[in-house]
């Protein structure tokens, strides 16, 4: 007989020796299963927070049309988006949530060319002046200050161009609306400084050619 | 108390008892292929195969077939010298015994075998052969020239040399019958055909199909192996049957218990 404890140990040895290749085996799905698990985790990650962020972002975008359409006939314009009185009734609830910051200044350019095709009545130049006063966006003091000058206002051009600098002293057509109004209004000498200074701090070249011209006399 | 298995590991002993001899499709087959060439006008027949294929048994079955049909003779161990050899020649031939301090003269020998031409048919098996050397296999083939003499050779095929491409035997033999290791089935059949001609039909039962494929992939189908490997199997059951019965199963012989003897044998490593 043999020693049969002996060959029990030997064959438990063996058995654990035939069994190893089955538990690398396993070991290896268990690590891939994990990866594979691992790998779409984390490339859900990003896609969890860029849809925090956009949430956040249109949240953002939620608030600033509260700030920018404070006027509810801009949202009104926008909605309709036909040419209608700038004065009409104001709805609130009406102020489309997704709007994205390209969208409101579409709105605006779409209202200043519709304050134009409306024949720029005067009740539509109150209501951009107002909301300037209220978001001091450079655009509306701008729009105010162009259009008075094309009508011959040179006054309140000149009044809506000093707004516009007083902002952003960096719009070139602002200046030049200031100094032409200025001059349109007689005080060349003033238009004739004011461009100086922005020709030495900018280089401007249409500076340079507005200032000949009032220099000329041909403005 | 006797354990079950005992009467089963005894039945696996190896031995060449020609009681014990199972009849298999693949063993008869070589037998009439054997049977068959005898008949023919032929010098020398190899029989031919790895060792534990049933080469021996097969020629003791001839034997015992056909002696008293015809005359025939069973060398199953080889001589270890010439005279010896040709003692038991002479013997065979004569029928007479040679006192231990002559020589037969082998001429003389040839002679007597040409006379004996036409007069009896002689015919002797060799086990073992490889065992004679080259000058021993070419007095034979003399011996089988007298058309007196028919010689049956049986050989082991190694994986080290083909001895059939040996020129002494290329050249002499004339019919070659090969016997191939047990197929699974031939090998299934011979264990089961085993325990039940000693009654064993619940330990015959017990040994599953999966058990066989196991058992057949560490014999690789080489009955000697295979005998080895039951006579094994069934003395690790008998311990347990005797020590520790709650380890083995009656139904099915576990195949920790295959895998062990196995190990024991040599078969696997740790």
């Amino acid at each position: 007989m043999y020693n049969i404890k002996a060959l029990e140990e030997e064959w438990k040895k063996y058995n654990r020796k035939k069994k190893r290749p089955w538990y690398v085996l396993i070991l290896l799905i268990i690590i891939v299963l994990f990866s594979l698990a691992a790998f779409f985790y984390m490339d859900n990650i990003p896609r969890f927070f860029s849809f925090k962020s956009i949430a956040k972002q249109k949240t953002e975008e939620k608030m600033e049309p509260s700030v920018v359409f404070v006027d509810k006939a801009l949202t009104m314009l926008e909605n309709k988006k036909s040419v209608i009185p700038v004065d009409a009734p104001m709805d609130l609830d009406a102020i489309p949530l997704e709007e994205t910051k390209n969208n409101v200044s579409q709105v605006k350019k779409k209202l200043h060319i519709e304050v134009i095709e409306a024949g720029s009545s005067p009740t539509s130049y109150k209501e951009i002046a107002k909301r300037f006063r209220m978001g001091h966006d450079t655009d509306d003091s701008l729009f105010l200050a162009r259009s008075y000058y094309r009508k011959g206002n040179y006054k309140k051009a000149e009044y809506w161009a000093l707004q516009t600098n007083k902002v952003n002293g960096n719009i070139e057509e602002s200046w030049l609306i200031f100094a032409k109004a200025k001059a349109k209004r007689g005080r060349r000498n003033e238009a004739i400084k004011i461009l100086n200074a922005y020709i030495k701090r900018t280089h401007s070249v249409e500076a340079k050619v507005l200032l000949d011209k009032i220099k000329n006399g041909k403005l | 108390m006797k354990s079950r298995y005992e009467s089963a590991k005894n039945v696996f002993i190896d031995s060449v008892d020609l009681e014990d001899y199972i009849e298999l499709e693949s063993s008869l087959s070589a037998y009439q292929q054997l049977e068959h060439s005898i008949d023919k006008p032929l010098k020398m027949i190899l029989l031919f195969g790895r060792p534990g294929t049933g080469k021996s048994i097969l020629l003791n079955r001839l034997q015992n077939k056909l002696k008293h049909k015809r005359e025939i003779h069973y060398f199953d161990t080889p001589a270890t010298n010439e005279k010896e050899f040709f003692h038991k020649i002479f013997k065979v031939l004569t029928k007479k015994t040679l006192p231990q301090n002559t020589e037969v003269n082998f001429s003389a020998l040839v002679n007597y075998c040409k006379n004996l031409r036409g007069k009896r048919e002689i015919i002797i098996m060799l086990d073992e052969a490889q065992m004679y050397g080259p000058e021993m296999m070419e007095k034979i083939r003399l011996l089988s020239d007298s058309r007196a003499v028919k010689f049956i050779v049986s050989l082991h095929k190694t994986d080290d040399e083909d001895l059939i491409a040996k020129e002494h035997f290329q050249s002499r033999i004339w019919e070659v019958v090969e016997l191939q290791n047990a197929t699974l089935e031939d090998q299934a059949t011979y264990i089961h055909k085993k325990l039940l001609k000693k009654n064993l039909f619940e330990i015959a039962n017990s040994i599953k199909e999966k058990n066989m494929k196991l058992i057949h992939k560490f014999t690789k189908g080489n009955y000697r192996e295979c005998n080895k490997m039951m006579f094994t199997i069934f003395e690790i059951c008998e311990y347990y049957d005797k020590n520790e019965p709650t380890k083995i199963s009656y139904d099915q012989i576990p195949k920790r218990v295959i895998e062990m003897a196995a190990l024991k044998l040599g078969y696997i490593h740790v």
